[in-house]
């Protein structure tokens, strides 16, 4: 990351001038590659004419790193978005009473600056408009934020500090309207005090802007169309309002995904403005086994008794607070995503209803719930999902009902697809069912929902609790989309299921600590397992069920969750959780280190937490994937600082990259050390002798106190680091240390050393100074003598130096919506066929354990999510699997990129082993510049061909690559 | 420029002392001006010029060209700025590095821009045309040509002495450089793939013309 700090505001709109004509020369550039692709047969000619053959020379000394361009994109935004927190930080404090989680964690003060100007301030009506705008792509969003929303307000304590944060930046749009007027919970202490002013002040703002869009305000709805965001972008980037650019850039990064969807600040009339959000960025992701479909309506049901819970918790609030008019426009613009997902008819008459029976606030709700519980349902569940993906932890509910949209969604494609094998029929049949009846209860409830959650919740640790339900809710998601995904590929194989209980224990583990003070899904977890002997049918066909009553019972006890509980057997269900805890306890390690949390149970979940922080070290770079983690991650817990969630949202687009690294210090200067390897000892032997001419990190001070770190790559968990002494203000330390490591040389042969040099900040905000690798297969060790090294930039992947990692052989097409037929699809579905894998790296001795893992960004959500099945000791692993998004309008393809990651399994980590990111490239998606954009030419052409030839089959055979910027997900 | 009707995507940078000229001598080439103002370039800039490449030279006896788009970064001189310019390194295909004729420090901070582009370029050894600009300030000269010769020889790279103001010597700098880039566009590919059938007499002849016809084909659609 560059130091961009000296630049004045001229500057940088100059740069940017420079960065835009650079991108359309690019663009330009990508078309003539693109038409001339095909006709060029030659391929050297099509190398010349590609600038193939640059990149890869290129690619061969600086792997993926960002070009100049992107990286001073990334600094730019980067910068602005301190500028903008330095100058509203204490309005945000106030607001979000962020300010006491960002004394509580100094360290991270620094690096949330800039999340917290993405938080939007509600005290300011123009922001709040203008946040909305940027984010209108996600419908979905809004409906998390108002999940969340509630969620926070029955917490009240939890939500105040850790979420108040993300839901700021989540809500984005919706902003002060809603997510503020959570806070104001009469249990909430200080923290609401403090909050409640602001966010009075922001649902005033909200309201009136609420109202206004209610009534169709013109200037926000004309931005509402999916393309809007990008209008809006280039809205920030032009001098609209400077503060607003600079809050929304910050706030446009983190919110990006999530806030796209909620743009369309107003509902207005449910029909016009729903109309104008469309789906935009909405993606469905639906696995082609219909077993998931059945999960998808189970989820639907579910999705729909979370809202129905979230509204009542946020009428209750509403009520509570002078805060009706936001409850409108949050109910409004649920419409709005309900209709973007699907503008059918039931819409009209949702909208109808929420005016006329219900409080304004409820309307919303309703409109949900009917939409669910009509054959729209996987269209309204598509926003929710969105919403829920957004990145923010805590947007459990939202993911949950991300993951139910999805299934919907999926559902919905089942549908359409006749052929489906008895059981599966049968599933659906009963999940069908199933939803009826939840349905009415779930109506019913409402009113008492409301008044439960705020009465059990809150009184107690709210935070706590909330937290749990989340997770559970998470975890429901992601087991039922694991397990689909499990049960996908014939779950026959008795691996799988030894896998799945793996997990599920692993699942257990967590959850029991965590859940604490939930007996009841402990049980559940126990009695789960011995589920996984269960056909695979049976359980998928269950795992809607499950997941769904699940999700309700833990964090609502709503009794329409007790209901479908019932409704359901409970076995399954809990088999189901254990499934999909693999996926979710990583997360929760994050968590657990919370100080939010309360003495006893962070004590349990510390237990827990040691795996899980391996795990997320083994991903990625240790430092960057650490704080990525947490910022993911985190949000999902209630007790996070809001420093952190603020941050969360952030990293998800650009930041994550670099939040490892607080400085933005060239790599300068050299280091000088000597390898050995000490046979008697079987020790590996790295002696730092010393640097010279390293950056400055502190130019005013003229300082930088450096230290040498190691690593043994690929797999940096696997030894772990070393670090020498740290030497205070100098740029010329001398070290004379030894790092040593213990193993084995046969093993240490097929590692590369990863030296680098880092300032040291008392707050934990350390600055590279530059780095060197090593591979240890072409050293010679009869060199036992000290030598000097340049010190270099870093390299952004997280696994440094492995040119080759394999090639990756699949399939892609896109089937625009109605091309099939009359409303067939009803959206534009991209699907990948990921058929095998050649020549996977082998990390362990053992073999490889390999899967492949989607997403479709910007959507990190687990809605997004998809994987294959794990194929065992096989580095050419065939998976032949299918994935298809739906929710895709054809200029969504431009903006959205596909990844695909490869992964080793083991039993408690899973190391990235390569990936390919299907997109334009373009470093932009939706107008805001993000670091996965980053596709390859080749990757790019890939892409180029599906969008230019619609439902035909493109195949492709990708090398796979480390990946930078947007960390893996577990 | 309309969109995308050339054959190739060259990316070229000017690197160089604040103050040597870069922005002038791109300014020049592109647009045949020259404005004696000095004004800082903020940055990066870049500025476009398609042209047309003949391998076997200017007279053109290789038949058609290749149509070449040629993005030209401008960095910024200053210091302060060096961060930033330096990340734009690695993209660049060939760089222009100046020097003034007209101030010895520029001429001797030569071999550490060397440095800085052996370490930031996309490899060790990239294409790099040497320029003394401001030949036409000729009673203010500070560096002999010899020397300049001399430095260029050591790394083994052209050397011109240009001028911002009045064109002299800016085009064939920048061709000659163009000409290396599309001799080690060859090289490059070669390395990975071995034509097929396609023997090369000299340096790209036979290739080019294989590319030249293909792009007519192109054209023509």
């Amino acid at each position: 990351m560059l130091d961009l700090s000296f630049l004045t505001e001229e500057e940088y709109e100059q740069l940017m001038k420079v960065l835009q004509r650079d991108a359309e020369l690019k663009k330009k550039d990508g078309d003539r590659i693109r038409r001339i692709q095909g006709s060029i047969k030659d391929e050297k000619k099509k190398k010349f004419v590609t600038g193939e053959w640059f990149s890869e020379v290129k690619a061969k000394r600086f792997q993926e790193d960002l070009e100049g361009p992107d990286l001073l994109r990334a600094s730019i935004r980067r910068k602005k978005g301190k500028l903008e927190n330095e100058a509203k930080e204490h309005v945000q404090m106030g607001l979000e009473s962020q300010g006491g989680p960002s004394a509580a964690f100094p360290e991270l003060a620094a690096g949330t600056g800039e999340q917290r100007s993405s938080t939007p301030a509600p005290g300011t009506a123009e922001e709040c408009k203008i946040l909305p705008k940027p984010k209108l792509r996600l419908p979905v969003l809004l409906s998390a934020s108002h999940k969340r929303s509630s969620i926070h307000d029955v917490s009240s304590s939890e939500s105040d500090t850790g979420t108040s944060p993300f839901v700021a930046a989540a809500n984005g749009l919706h902003v002060s309207r809603k997510g503020h007027g959570e806070p104001p919970l009469p249990t909430k202490l200080l923290e609401d005090a403090v909050s409640q002013p602001s966010n009075t002040a922001g649902e005033a703002v909200d309201g009136s802007a609420g109202t206004t869009v209610g009534s169709k305000t013109p200037p926000e709805e004309t931005f509402a169309p999916s393309k809007i965001p990008v209008k809006r972008k280039t809205s920030r980037s032009s001098p609209r309002s400077e503060q607003f650019v600079n809050h929304m850039g910050l706030a446009e990064n983190s919110l990006a995904k999530r806030e796209l969807p909620a743009s369309p600040k107003p509902l207005t009339t449910e029909g016009e403005t729903s109309q104008a959000v469309k789906q935009g960025g909405n993606y469905t992701i639906s696995s082609m086994s219909n077993k998931e479909e059945d999960i998808g309506l189970d989820r639907e049901h579910f999705k729909n008794l979370k809202n129905f819970w979230e509204k009542g918790a946020e009428s209750a609030m509403v009520g509570n607070v002078p805060e009706a008019p936001r409850g409108v426009e949050a109910d409004g613009r649920q419409f709005k995503l309900c209709r973007s997902l699907s503008v059918q008819p039931e819409q009209g008459q949702n909208s109808e209803e929420k005016p006329g029976v219900f409080p304004k606030t409820r309307t919303p709700y309703k409109k949900t719930i009917t939409l669910s519980s009509s054959e729209e349902e996987p269209s309204y569940v598509a926003p929710a999902r969105k919403g829920s993906v957004a990145v923010i932890p805590r947007s459990t509910y939202t993911k949950g009902k991300g993951g139910l949209v999805t299934r919907n969604n999926s559902l919905s494609e089942s549908n359409g697809k006749p052929p489906v094998p008895e059981e599966e029929k049968t599933a659906q049949r009963c999940s069908k069912k199933s939803r009826l009846p939840v349905r009415a209860p779930s109506v019913k409830v409402e009113s008492p929902t409301k008044e439960v959650s705020g009465s059990t919740f809150e009184p107690e640790t709210p935070t706590d609790e909330l937290v749990v339900a989340e997770e559970h809710k998470h975890t429901t998601n992601s087991l039922a989309s694991s397990v689909q995904i499990l049960i996908e590929p014939v779950l026959t194989d008795g691996e799988n299921d030894d896998e799945k209980e793996e997990r599920s224990n692993l699942g257990t583990h967590d959850n029991m600590e965590i859940n604490g003070e939930l007996p009841e899904e402990k049980t559940c977890e126990s009695s789960d397992k011995p589920t996984a002997g269960e056909p695979a049918a049976e359980r998928e066909a269950v795992q809607g069920m499950d997941s769904a009553v699940y999700s309700e019972e833990d964090g609502d006890h709503s009794p329409a969750a007790q209901a479908l509980a019932r409704a359901n057997s409970i076995n399954l269900a809990k088999s189901m959780v254990n499934i999909y805890t693999t996926t979710e306890t990583y997360n929760k390690p994050h968590l657990i280190p919370h100080q939010f949390l309360e003495p006893e149970r962070v004590k349990e979940l510390s237990r827990s937490s040691p795996l899980l922080l391996s795990e997320t070290e083994s991903d990625t770079a240790s430092e960057i994937s650490f704080q990525f983690n947490k910022h993911k991650k985190t949000p999902s817990v209630g007790s996070h600082s809001s420093d952190m969630a603020s941050v969360s949202s952030v990293s998800g687009s650009v930041l994550s990259v670099y939040s490892g690294d607080f400085g933005s210090v060239d790599a300068q200067g050299t280091v000088e050390f000597a390898l050995d390897y000490d046979e008697k000892n079987r020790e590996f032997q790295v002696h730092v002798s010393q640097c010279k001419d390293l950056a400055v990190v502190d130019e005013k001070k003229g300082r930088s106190d450096p230290y040498v770190k190691t690593y043994l790559l690929p797999d940096k968990a696997r030894m772990g680091k070393r670090k020498t002494s740290v030497k205070k203000r100098t740029v010329n330390p001398i070290y004379n240390e030894v790092l040593r490591y213990k193993i084995e040389k046969m093993v240490l042969l097929i590692q590369k050393l990863n030296l680098s040099v880092w300032h040291n900040d008392p707050l934990g905000r350390n600055s590279f100074l530059g780095e060197i690798e090593i591979d240890l297969a072409s050293w010679d060790w009869s060199n036992r003598k000290l030598n000097w090294y340049p010190l270099k930039p870093r390299s952004l992947s997280a696994v440094n130096g492995v040119d080759h990692r394999g090639v990756m052989n699949l399939s892609i097409k896109y089937v625009p919506p109605g091309s099939l037929g009359p409303k067939n699809p009803p959206s534009g579905e991209v699907h990948i066929w990921v058929k095998d894998v050649k020549d996977l790296l082998q990390l362990r001795p053992s073999g490889v354990d390999s899967f492949v893992k989607c997403y479709v960004l910007p959507d990190t959500s687990k809605k997004s999510y998809q994987k294959t099945r794990i194929i065992k000791r096989d580095t050419n692993p065939v998976f032949n699997h299918t994935i298809v998004y739906d929710g895709f309008h054809t200029e969504d393809l431009k903006d959205a990129c596909v990844e695909l990651t490869v992964w080793d399994h083991e039993k408690l980590t899973n190391h990235f082993l390569g990936g390919i990111r299907l997109g334009l490239g373009t470093g932009l998606s939706y107008g805001i510049s993000v670091d996965w954009m980053d596709s390859t030419q080749e990757e790019v052409a890939f892409w180029q061909e599906m969008m230019s030839a619609s439902n035909e089959w493109i195949e492709g055979l990708l090398p796979l690559r480390s990946l930078a910027g947007r960390k893996k997900l577990k | 420029m309309s969109d995308g009707d050339y054959d190739y995507l060259i990316k070229f940078l000017a690197l160089g002392d604040s103050g040597v000229g870069k922005t002038s001598l791109l300014y020049q080439y592109t647009d045949g001006k020259f404005n004696s103002k000095f004004i800082t370039t903020v940055g990066i800039d870049f500025r476009e010029k398609r042209v047309v490449y003949r391998p076997n030279g200017p007279d053109g006896v290789g038949g058609r060209g290749q149509r070449i788009h040629l993005q030209l970064w401008d960095t910024a001189g200053q210091e302060r700025f060096r961060s930033l310019t330096t990340a734009f390194f690695r993209d660049a295909m060939g760089f222009l590095l100046l020097f003034d004729l007209t101030n010895e420090q520029s001429f001797l901070n030569v071999r550490n821009w060397i440095s800085q582009l052996q370490m930031h370029a996309y490899c060790e050894n990239p294409d790099i045309v040497l320029c003394g600009n401001k030949s036409d300030l000729e009673d203010q000269r500070m560096v002999k040509e010899e020397e300049a010769k001399e430095l260029a020889e050591k790394y083994g790279i052209p050397y011109f002495e240009t001028s911002a103001a009045n064109g002299n010597n800016v085009s064939k700098a920048i061709e000659t450089l163009l000409d290396l880039i599309m001799k080690r566009m060859e090289r490059c590919v070669d390395k990975s793939w071995i034509p097929e059938g396609v023997v090369r007499s000299n340096g790209h002849s036979s290739t080019e013309q294989l590319n030249e016809e293909q792009g007519k084909g192109k054209c023509s659609c």
